[in-house]
């Protein structure tokens, strides 16, 4: 993965979110499979209404089992995220810590005939870079 | 804090001042404030450092024009001896005017280049035309409205006789079209205009853009219309160049401008370079540079402050200055001038005793920082004063957690904080121009405390994220048959701990022992979950409430003690602290008498406490209503008794302090009246002697230890005295009353304001529940693996907005009405804050906020 897809205040914001949503989910989802209380606001589930309290029983155990998987899965998914966003934050840390010399830096400062070329090329590189941010 | 007088060597003085600098616990007081700037002591010195201060910055501007790193030095370099200043003066002469002569010889050989360029590229052009039209005559003529006989043999001149004249010369792109429509206009077409646009942009010598330009070639028959051609190419502000008619000599000057453009250019990268050493050179020392003349600056500043005193050959300073400090002093004193080498007689620092307030200085470190700043921005104490920074460090983040209770979101906030804490050194210089950051940044440790005790209540309130945990087991039971739970949507639970056995299918539901530590999670799931949780929150805001609010009051009586202010105690605490008992601490009292007594079997019956208030103040007891009869017997009399207490709280207040003061003034006044006469006489021999003296403001004794200090206060001081010893009656009554009623009106108004506690928790809980089940429910909700991918997209929107608007927004306006409730229920009922700040002659201070400005 060469270019940065997204920037670096978007990847770092995306990272601590994943973050954040991994621990959250984690935790959810064994609150769901332990099928906690609290929780039982959150959905409905098909044999609600069941008289019988073993149907009662198995439905409510399966409804909190869905949920429980879906926050692992999410939970994966915020893995993934992370491991893009993090990547993606690495990159542009590299980027804004290698010391670039203050010709190159400077499109406009540069009074060197040569240096014109150089010069305008990184200009369009340093625009493009700011309109994918 | 006391106030110092300093006598200085005048030698001596500038090392001492600089001593003192470090050391920064001395706050120097103005002694000419009449004297005009411009006529101090010092103020060529100070002018000087000002040259200097010009001169880095403008080397400064130069060195990040060049985009070199500045380098900041790990030391703090000694303000320099009054000698070097000269060296330093010198060295940024020399540093600056090698500077301006590289750049004005930088941009005499750039503009030089840039001409040199353009006329290189005229020639190439006009050669290439030249050559264009040799080859094919017949279309220039065509191109020329062909009626004119004009041939452009190879030198551009005619063979019959007429002799075309031509100008060359370089002309910015965008007024091309303008330039050749005047040449059209203003020649009436009798001209030949040819053009070539040069593919290279040209640098603009006065505004250093790169522009592009255009080379033109412009034909023309005659004197006139060549004086015409010029004066519009001087208009249009194109540069003119000379083209030699002859082929082989526009080859040679081709050549000879290439070879010059050779040369310029290794010129050129060579006084770049030499320009690039100057600046990297000096870019190393700069920031050295900058902090020694900015203490030179604020030593002579702070000297310009002094009396000089001409005879004795001696600066004279007052300072103050805190008392613990005065051996530091005393010995950065003593320093001074040894490093001055005069040693023959040194400093000397004298106590004075004076009746003006002194400054108000509180010891702090970078934790207490932060409450003293929320604390100093209501007032900053009176000079002795108690101080309600340590009792607000507990306070604030508690108050406010009571308002923010949720252990989720406390979390959230206590790992930012703890991240601001942990990576302090780092983020110390980040992001110094931001505002908002640096507000963040200051409170972080404040912030911390907050997020730790929201947990704490948020554990009490049993809210994460708005959904309750259960740690230790819920105390209540379900066991309702099938055949009640069949009938019914919702059961109700009942509260007593006992068998209930009003119909047989009711078990024990209550266990009888509470949950062990706040709120018994069952009532996440209860209907009436905000009934019962306003009860208890409202209960809970107003006990907090009383319980800080009689500490405020109890903090008075410090001050009174400390100030020695004996009748205050008996006519303001006393009087104040009964009232505030009778009634609220009272009501707290009721509040766990009913707490404690009414259990679930009779809690229909139980007595409203608002309404028993209220009956209390109002002194009837109806026994209608069940919710207005009395909780035990005698309360009639023990409240009647109370109110009666409260009542004469009243005029106690109002009148015992102006009562108390005319009876002092009379005493007073019988005292000296018997004693003004011999003393009259005693004073006029003594201000005779002292006459001359006063005049000037100033004893000249140097054992001033000895003489009455009054003497040696200015005229505007001692007129200030007397006033304040002779204060109109009628003002102290006036005061007295609106203090008064500022206090009891106040007792009654705050214990309602501490309500918000209750409101904005409140209000905080529901709308963290309200954004879960609006947001977070949709991907929870869903059936089958969907509801994976759901809850992946909506926890985005969730954790976003409830950063935003639960931590960010709801966490301000609880942080506000936290400062609130400080500010006006606590403090106003013993802080009067109305000192100055003490502001220490310090480098480091000067050094630090600087950055800030730029």
């Amino acid at each position: 993965m060469q270019w940065p897809i997204c920037g670096p205040k978007l990847s770092l914001c995306c990272s601590i979110i994943s973050i954040w949503g991994i621990i959250q989910f984690l935790l959810l989802g064994i609150f769901f499979i332990v099928q906690a209380a609290p929780l039982i606001d959150d959905f409905d589930f098909n044999d609600k209404n069941a008289t019988d309290i073993h149907v009662f029983d198995e439905g409510l155990k399966a409804a909190f089992h869905q949920r429980a998987f879906n926050c692992w899965i999410a939970a994966v998914l915020y893995v993934i995220l992370l491991i893009f966003t993090g990547m993606q934050f690495r990159i542009h840390l590299k980027q804004s810590s290698i010391p670039v010399p203050p010709t190159i830096t400077s499109p406009f400062a540069g009074v060197t005939t040569e240096g014109n070329d150089i010069n305008s090329q990184h200009g369009i590189q340093f625009t493009t870079d700011h309109s994918e941010t | 804090m006391t106030l110092c007088q300093l006598f200085l060597q005048p030698d001596a003085a500038y090392a001492c001042i600089s001593e003192l600098g470090e050391l920064g616990i001395v706050q120097f007081r103005d002694l000419n404030p009449n004297v005009n700037s411009f006529q101090r002591k010092f103020v060529n010195e100070v002018r000087r450092c000002e040259e200097m201060e010009r001169k880095l910055r403008f080397l400064e501007t130069e060195i990040k024009k060049d985009e070199l790193p500045i380098y900041d030095p790990e030391d703090n370099p000694d303000a320099p001896k009054p000698r070097e200043m000269i060296d330093l003066e010198a060295t940024f002469e020399k540093l600056d005017h090698e500077l301006k002569e590289i750049n004005t010889n930088a941009d005499a050989l750039l503009r030089n280049f840039n001409e040199l360029t353009e006329l290189k590229h005229n020639l190439s052009m006009t050669q290439a035309f030249f050559d264009e039209a040799q080859a094919n005559p017949v279309a220039v003529l065509e191109d020329v409205n062909g009626e004119r006989e004009i041939e452009l043999g190879g030198q551009a001149t005619t063979s019959v006789g007429m002799k075309l004249g031509f100008i060359t010369g370089v002309i910015p792109r965008e007024r091309m079209v303008t330039f050749e429509r005047m040449l059209w206009r203003v020649c009436r077409g009798n001209v030949f205009v040819k053009q070539a646009d040069i593919p290279d942009l040209i640098e603009d010598p006065l505004t250093g853009e790169k522009v592009h330009k255009t080379v033109f070639v412009v034909f023309f028959q005659g004197e006139q219309l060549k004086n015409r051609v010029q004066k519009i190419c001087e208009g249009f502000r194109a540069n003119i160049y000379p083209c030699p008619e002859n082929p082989h000599e526009r080859r040679e000057l081709a050549m000879g401008v290439m070879t010059r453009l050779e040369d310029l250019t290794i010129v050129l990268s060579q006084t770049q370079d030499h320009r690039q050493r100057v600046l990297a050179a000096s870019s190393r020392n700069l920031r050295t540079w900058q902090i020694k003349v900015k203490k030179i600056k604020a030593i002579y500043h702070t000297m310009n402050m002094f009396n000089n005193d001409v005879a004795r050959k001696c600066f004279i300073a007052e300072c103050w200055a805190p008392v613990t400090e005065l051996d530091r002093i005393q010995l950065a004193l003593r320093k001074g001038s040894e490093a001055s080498g005069g040693g023959t007689v040194s400093s000397v620092l004298n106590r004075m005793i004076t009746r003006e307030q002194p400054p108000t200085h509180h010891k702090l470190n970078k934790f207490t920082q932060g409450f003293q700043n929320l604390v100093d921005a209501y007032g900053v104490a009176t000079y002795r004063e108690i101080n309600p920074m340590p009792f607000v460090l507990i306070t604030f983040p508690f108050l406010f957690a009571v308002m923010f209770g949720d252990a989720g979101h406390g979390l959230i906030v206590t790992i930012f904080a703890l991240w601001m804490v942990l990576k302090e050194r780092s983020l110390k210089d980040k992001w110094r121009t931001q505002e908002v950051w640096t507000i963040f940044f200051g409170g972080r440790y404040i912030i911390l405390l907050m997020g730790l005790f929201s947990i704490y209540t948020g554990l009490i309130y049993n809210d994460v994220f708005s959904k309750s945990i259960n740690i230790f087991g819920s105390s209540w039971r379900v066991k309702f048959g099938d055949e009640t739970l069949n009938k019914l949507d919702t059961v109700i639970l009942e509260p007593t701990p006992y068998n209930y056995s009003r119909t047989s299918e009711y078990r024990q539901m209550y266990s009888g022992t509470p949950y062990p530590f706040g709120l018994d999670p069952v009532w996440q799931l209860a209907e009436n979950k905000i009934t019962f949780t306003n009860s208890v929150k409202m209960k809970f805001a107003i006990i907090i409430g009383i319980i800080q609010m009689g500490f405020g009051v109890f903090l008075s009586l410090w001050n009174h003690l400390h100030f020695n202010h004996r009748h205050s105690i008996y006519l303001e605490f006393l009087p104040q602290i009964i009232f505030l008992a009778a009634i609220f601490f009272y009501l707290i009292i009721l509040i766990f008498y009913k707490w404690t007594t009414f259990d679930g079997s009779v809690a229909t019956q139980a007595p409203s406490l608002l309404i028993q208030l209220i009956n209390m103040i109002l002194l009837s007891y109806p026994a209608e209503p069940e919710s207005s009869r009395t909780f035990y017997s005698g309360q009639r009399g023990i409240q009647t008794a109370l109110i009666l207490l409260a009542v004469i709280c009243i005029p106690w207040m109002l009148l015992g302090k102006p009562i108390y003061r005319i009876i002092m003034n009379k005493r007073r006044a019988n005292y000296s009246t018997v004693t003004n006469q011999t003393e009259n006489i005693e004073n006029e021999n003594n201000e005779q002697i002292h006459n001359t003296e006063k005049k000037r403001g100033i004893v000249l004794d140097v054992d001033v230890r000895d003489t009455d200090t009054d003497e040696m206060l200015d005229d505007d001081h001692l007129h200030q005295q007397h006033h304040q010893l002779e204060v109109d009656m009628s003002e102290v009554w006036v005061e007295q009353g609106i203090h008064t009623i500022e206090y009891f009106l106040g007792c009654i108004s705050h214990t309602a304001s501490y309500l918000r506690l209750w409101a904005l928790s409140l209000a905080h809980a529901q709308l963290s529940e309200v954004l879960w089940h609006m947001v977070l429910q949709i991907g929870l909700g869903m059936n089958g693996y969907v509801g994976a991918i759901a809850s992946f997209i909506v926890f985005m929107p969730w954790s976003s907005l409830t950063v935003f608007i639960l931590l960010l927004m709801e966490g301000l306006s609880a942080f506000l009405h936290a400062l609130r409730l400080h500010w006006v229920e606590f403090q106003s009922k013993f802080y009067k804050g109305e000192g100055y700040p003490f502001v220490p002659f310090s480098f480091r201070l000067l050094l630090d906020e600087t950055p800030t400005e730029g």
